[in-house]
């Protein structure tokens, strides 16, 4: 068995993958909107962070730094399917085709309405909303997982927040969302 | 303050990361803006959403697959041995820690590329793209053989 030591604790490999499993997961999921390869990127954040931990000093805040792997993987993920312009973008992919005339809470249900507004944010802002709200991050939490200054962790929010609800009352009323 | 100005900080607010002075600004124009203070009710509602969305447990096979993809990696680097290394790192004095350490960085550096092509190909999805990539090649060989043979054959019956 493989252990790591920070300077708060000592960890297995398995332990850390027990620990963090479902909440990357989770993570992945909602920044890439879709579950096979929510399913691939956990794997790949697990593995680059199993590679790298023993290079990385005792002092690393595991969480943080998972998350940010977790990130990067995303990230680089979206990137990869904008390029590849001929894939269908999975967005939405549980949406009929026309729901004009027919409540929306009724065909997704509020937890689907909730994934579709966040699958239609910018990418920065949906990973800052969903540490915040979903992992219960602080701000300097966020500005150290998401590489970017404090101040800029509260701009972040406050266009996230924003963004979600006009995404989210647009699918409310049935709209189509731009 | 205008509701634009509000807007913008209506979300530091509701953290509770505004300045005494900036706060109490806008829970004046929250007492007297209706329309701002459906946006902060709208923001609370939003966040107990997030909050409250279920979590999805992974597969347990993905567990499984990402241990034996670890494992398929120590043997590749000749890092496996560390198992032992590793118990022994656990236990020991600092400076067994970071010769494993230096080991280690040593051995992922020199073979990252193999196991990337490795690990690339160990993916269903990978494996059946290179298949159907190789299939249409030998394909697009075989069409240009047959067609070769019947314009020759054609020709020497002509002949």
């Amino acid at each position: 068995m493989i252990r790591v030591e920070t300077k708060e604790n000592s960890w297995s490999f398995e332990q850390i993958y027990d620990e963090y499993k479902t909440p990357i997961y989770n993570y992945v999921y909602h920044l890439v909107g879709d579950r096979e390869q929510a399913d691939d990127l956990t794997q790949d954040t697990f593995l680059k962070a199993f590679r790298a931990l023993p290079k990385m000093d005792a002092n690393l805040k595991l969480s943080a730094w998972l998350y940010r792997i977790a990130t990067n993987t995303a990230y680089d993920a979206l990137r990869r399917r904008k390029l590849i312009a001929w894939l269908p973008w999975q967005d939405l992919d549980h949406e009929p085709a026309d729901i004009e005339g027919t409540d929306p809470q009724e065909i997704y249900g509020t937890t689907e309405m909730v994934r579709a507004a966040l699958r239609h944010m910018p990418q920065q802002y949906r990973a800052a909303l969903l540490l915040y709200t979903q992992e219960g991050f602080s701000y300097s939490e966020i500005a150290h997982t998401l590489n970017i200054a404090e101040s800029g962790v509260k701009m972040y929010l406050s266009r996230a927040r924003q963004s979600f609800r006009e995404h989210y009352r647009a699918l409310e009323k049935g709209g189509v969302v731009k | 303050m205008s509701c634009e100005q509000v807007k913008d900080l209506l979300s530091a607010y509701l953290d509770n990361q505004l300045a005494a002075g900036e706060r109490q600004s806008i829970a004046l124009h929250l007492q007297l803006c209706n329309s701002c203070r459906d946006i902060l009710s709208d923001y609370r509602y939003f966040d107990d959403l997030l909050a409250q969305l279920p979590r999805i447990t992974p597969q347990p096979a993905l567990r499984s697959e990402l241990f034996l993809s670890l494992e398929e990696y120590l043997t590749v680097t000749g890092t496996s041995n560390n198992y032992n290394v590793t118990r022994h790192y656990a236990d020991s004095t600092t400076s067994s820690i970071r010769d494993w350490h230096n080991f280690q960085t040593r051995t992922i550096a020199d073979s990252h590329s193999s196991i990337d092509v490795l690990a690339f190909f160990s993916r269903p999805i990978h494996l059946l793209q290179a298949l159907t990539t190789l299939f249409l090649v030998l394909l697009a060989f075989n069409i240009g053989f047959l067609s070769a043979t019947l314009f020759r054959t054609k020709r020497n019956k002509q002949y």
